[in-house]
């Protein structure tokens, strides 16, 4: 046996502190890996002054407590996100002083926002729940849909910052409903975006049911209200639509509908329907590729969670969450159930495996509304956000594990295809403590990282600044189409970096009840550059664009190889 | 005997109050106006309000008479009497036997039903203080736990729970639920293999196996134990979605849409029960039923302590409270019997 010097056994020495130190370091950054999404509420400074109503007089009429979602868009063209609140309005039994609208805040940059509401003539006055934004008369400027209760409202752009309201010329008003979310989707693929219209419930105030719950007033189940089908309107592409409910097969559905996303989930070059249905099995309506519907839900393991129940489902939001190319969806739901994690096995099924994920964390107690697989700290996996808040504004008079006002939910994605509840470590917004409705997510401060807009029940909005420590590298598409719809909605885009391929698509209408996300964000993790981006426009065609520098935004035309900067 | 409290209180209070006022009105009516005044009236504006002030007064009457008889209480008003009366009668019992475990956990569950959880927690972990052996409040622990999402803390009270009954049915299955929550998947199967062993015809259990087997991918396994729960219980919807989603995983699609079928008819008809229940819900109706229940439970407890006069007090307030409930009659023709 060789002995060691005192020189080499101190060296040895010295070798097994400095990998212990490495050891510890090593857990140390796992310890705080929880730490690399910051959120932080920068409300105050924004200048916005909305608060949110939803009418309630005490009378529990069941439309207050599901109001509204918002969007994010780019109203004026300059390069910005600005954001539309929806407002409710005053139900029966209820005066206002100033009648409450919904609120255009245009973004001056620097996290400065501007009440442009008059000015750009979108003040509503009806009673929202849904919005869905879309160019829908191909002009090169977003015009939008109103969801409400009552008749609904299209606004079209006029390209000098204001809009008209041509919901009658348009026939869009869908009569007298209580609303929730819409989308515009380019069904048949002739290059005009079509509109689906989502609806809650059959009501009218002699239909109202008073309930209580142990002595307090509550608000019923819609279990008590009938359902309606939802309704689908095809563009003409005149300005004008025509409701094709019944021939295009959505009619013969109906379902309690809230909020809604479409995306071609099955691959096959054309946009699907996804709806939420409260407390019942929700649909997924397969497109035929001409605009036509059969409902798939039930056998695509979509209608209800792992155990065959339906839940009381509110929003849904789709993304890649495990990059496999395939887009898997997150739906929210009542307290007592989780949020439920369809990961899409790419055979036109889908597989409930929020609890293999742990993507249902921290959704048990909470009602949950807007959501949205975001990456937001660009490493190159989607997390998921979860609005909150008790439908039952009074629920802890008869349980105090429930809150109305309740914090946000945060899961950070591993990459491993598990998810972890960072809420607690998120930064100061995820702190705030309301009863959030609609969630919308874009790049505000266009610093490469996505920021948060809430919409509160009752209150002023939540505006949340990303300030991950993260460096990860990204790269932000805007799609133009040309024979297609102006925006590519419908659009997908895939993005090769090296060993990650990321695929996304242009959504018109998601989450709960809101519009978000027009132009694509993707989290590059350390990859400087994107390989190359495959675009495949709606109707099949195909552009590639190779070798794009990350860290910018840029805007890709439909067969024009040439990239935009911007 | 009702005895007011806090809430009852209020509502007294309210009504001496509305009193005070009426009799205000009738002194304020019977006193002589000024004879100016009188005089500038004319008469066809003194007729209504005559009926008016008649009105008022026959409305604070009517509601001065409540105080004795709550049939004018509104229900809101009512629910809030009973549920003093059963926050009551659980902090007399309190009063009556503070050391008395069964006592202790019976006020906590009293506390968790007015959806005061925070205290009830207290309450049950007091009981486990009196007697350690108690696995129904480690379960009710369990369950506080679990509703909050606090998956391990549930297991950790349904294990101690189970170390002191290793029998008591459901716990492994709970257990095993919060295990999944939790993705651990071969942990949970463990625990309901073991259940299945005690309990084989627990239907829960074997459909909750198919569901850990499912979470495993091992969909045989999953199919065959979702097989037995229908075999068990034909009408149980959700093994038929459990073997419909086993058989497609398993390519078998034929018996995959059989399955579904069967699912579908179901659903519909459980869509249709829920539909009737929540149509015939009645809170008031609910509310009495629970009170009744508690009052059964401190019947029980004041007739283990030797209380038996006091027991047939309360179970005749049960019977009173739900008068539909045979179980309570025949408890309290048995020990009207044993007297």
């Amino acid at each position: 046996m060789v002995k060691l010097s005192r020189v080499q056994e101190s060296w040895q020495h010295v070798g097994q502190r400095f990998a212990l130190v490495l050891v510890f370091l090593c857990v140390l950054s796992q310890m705080c890996a929880g730490a690399s999404i910051v959120l932080r509420d920068v409300t105050k400074k924004t200048g916005i002054t909305f608060k949110h109503t939803d009418g309630s007089s005490g009378s529990h009429y069941i439309m207050e407590t599901v109001s509204a979602g918002l969007a994010l868009f780019d109203y004026d063209s300059d390069g910005d996100t600005d954001i539309y609140f929806l407002n409710g309005a005053a139900l029966k039994g209820k005066k206002f002083k100033t009648t409450p609208r919904n609120a255009l805040y245009r973004n001056e940059g620097g996290w400065r926002f501007t009440d442009v509401t008059e000015k750009a003539g979108v003040g509503g006055k009806e009673y929202g729940l849904g919005v869905a934004v879309g160019d829908y008369d191909n002009d090169g400027d977003l015009d939008f849909y109103t969801n409400n209760y009552g008749p609904n409202v299209l606004y079209q752009n006029n390209g000098d910052g204001t809009f008209t309201d041509v919901t009658k010329r348009a026939g869009v008003a869908n009569g007298f409903k209580v609303g929730a979310g819409a989308c515009f989707l380019d069904a048949d693929k002739d290059g005009d975006l079509d509109l689906y219209v989502s609806n809650y419930l059959d009501f009218s105030y002699d239909k109202h049911v008073p309930i209580s719950r142990r002595g307090f007033p509550v608000y019923a189940t819609p279990r008590y209200y009938l359902p309606i089908p939802d309704d689908f309107y095809r563009n003409n592409g005149d300005g004008t639509f025509t409701n094709v409910t019944e021939s295009s097969g959505v009619g013969q559905h109906a379902g309690w509908g809230m909020g809604t996303v479409c995306a071609d989930y099955d691959n096959d070059g054309d946009t699907d329907v996804f709806v939420a249905n409260d407390i019942a099995k929700n649909f997924l309506f397969r497109n035929d590729g001409t605009g036509k519907f059969e409902e798939v839900g039930l056998m695509a393991g979509y209608a209800y969670d792992l155990h065959g129940d339906q839940q009381g489902n509110m929003g849904v939001d789709c993304g890649d969450y495990d990059n496999d190319g395939l887009f898997d969806f997150y739906v929210t739901s009542y307290e007592d159930q989780l949020a439920t994690l369809y990961r899409n096995l790419g055979d036109g099924m889908f597989e409930d495996v929020t609890m293999l994920t742990g993507a249902g964390a921290g959704t048990l107690p909470q009602v949950t509304w807007g959501t949205s697989f975001v990456d937001f700290d660009n490493d190159g996996d989607r997390d998921i956000y979860i609005a909150c808040g008790h439908l039952q504004d009074n629920v802890e008079l008869y349980d105090d594990t429930k809150a109305y006002l309740a914090r946000n939910i945060l899961l950070m994605n591993t990459g491993h295809g598990k998810f972890v509840d960072i809420s607690d470590k998120g930064g100061d917004g995820m702190k705030v403590k309301l009863s959030s409705r609609g969630a919308a997510f874009d790049d505000l401060d266009n610093d490469g990282d996505i920021d948060v807009v809430i919409l509160n029940s009752r209150r002023e909005p939540t505006i949340l600044r990303n300030d991950s420590p993260s460096k990860g590298h990204w790269l932000q598409i805007r799609l133009r189409g040309v024979r297609t719809n102006r925006d590519g909605v419908g659009a997908q885009v895939k993005v090769v970096a090296g060993d990650l391929t990321l695929i996304d698509e242009v959504h018109s209408g998601r989450g709960y009840q809101s519009h978000y996300g027009m132009r694509l964000h993707f989290g590059l993790g350390n990859r400087k550059k994107v390989d190359r981006i495959e675009v495949r426009w709606i109707g099949g065609r195909m552009d590639v664009f190779k070798d794009v520098t990350a860290n910018r935004l840029i805007t890709l035309t439909e067969g024009n190889s040439k990239i935009e900067p911007k | 005997m009702f005895t007011p409290s806090a809430t009852t209180f209020k509502l007294y209070s309210m009504v001496k109050h509305k009193k005070r006022r009426k009799r205000k009105t009738k002194n304020s009516s019977r006193s002589q106006p000024p004879a100016s005044v009188t005089k500038k009236r004319p008469k066809w504006v003194l007729a209504p309000a005559a009926v008016v002030c008649v009105g008022i007064a026959c409305f604070f009457l009517l509601k001065s008479w409540s105080g004795s008889d709550s049939s004018l209480l509104t229900q809101e008003e009512k629910i809030a009497v009973l549920k003093t009366e059963e926050m009551e009668l659980a902090q007399q019992l309190l009063r009556d036997f503070p050391g008395n475990d069964a006592t202790v956990s019976f006020v906590g569950s009293v506390y968790g039903q007015h959806g005061n959880n925070t205290e009830a927690v207290k309450f049950l972990n007091k009981a486990l203080e009196l007697n350690p052996n108690r696995p129904d409040v480690y379960d009710a622990l369990g369950w506080v736990a679990f509703t909050k999402g606090a998956y391990e803390e549930s297991i950790t009270h349904w294990k101690k729970a189970l170390e002191i009954d290793a029998k008591l049915p459901g716990l492994r299955s709970s257990i095993a639920f919060s295990l999944m929550a939790l993705d651990r998947g071969s942990e949970a199967i463990e625990q309901l293999e073991k259940n299945i062993q005690i309990f084989p015809k627990s239907v829960y259990s074997h459909f909750l196996l198919g569901q850990a087997y499912l979470q495993q991918k091992d969909y045989e396994n999953a199919k065959k134990h979702y097989q037995i729960a229908i075999e068990l219980d034909q009408n149980y919807v959700n093994a038929y979605y459990g073997l419909f989603t086993a058989c497609t995983r398993l390519k078998q699609q034929a018996k995959a849409r059989e399955y579904m079928a069967v699912f579908k008819k179901l659903k519909a008809e459980e869509m249709k029960f829920q539909k009737a229940r929540d149509g015939a819900y009645n809170d008031m109706v609910t509310m009495r039923q629970t009170v009744a229940e508690n009052h059964i439970k401190a019947a029980q407890i004041y007739r283990a302590q030797g209380q038996s006069d006091r027991a047939e007090e309360l179970l005749e307030k049960a019977i009173k409270l739900d008068p539909g409930n045979v179980k309570y009659k025949q408890f309290y023709q048995s020990i009207k019997n044993r007297k």
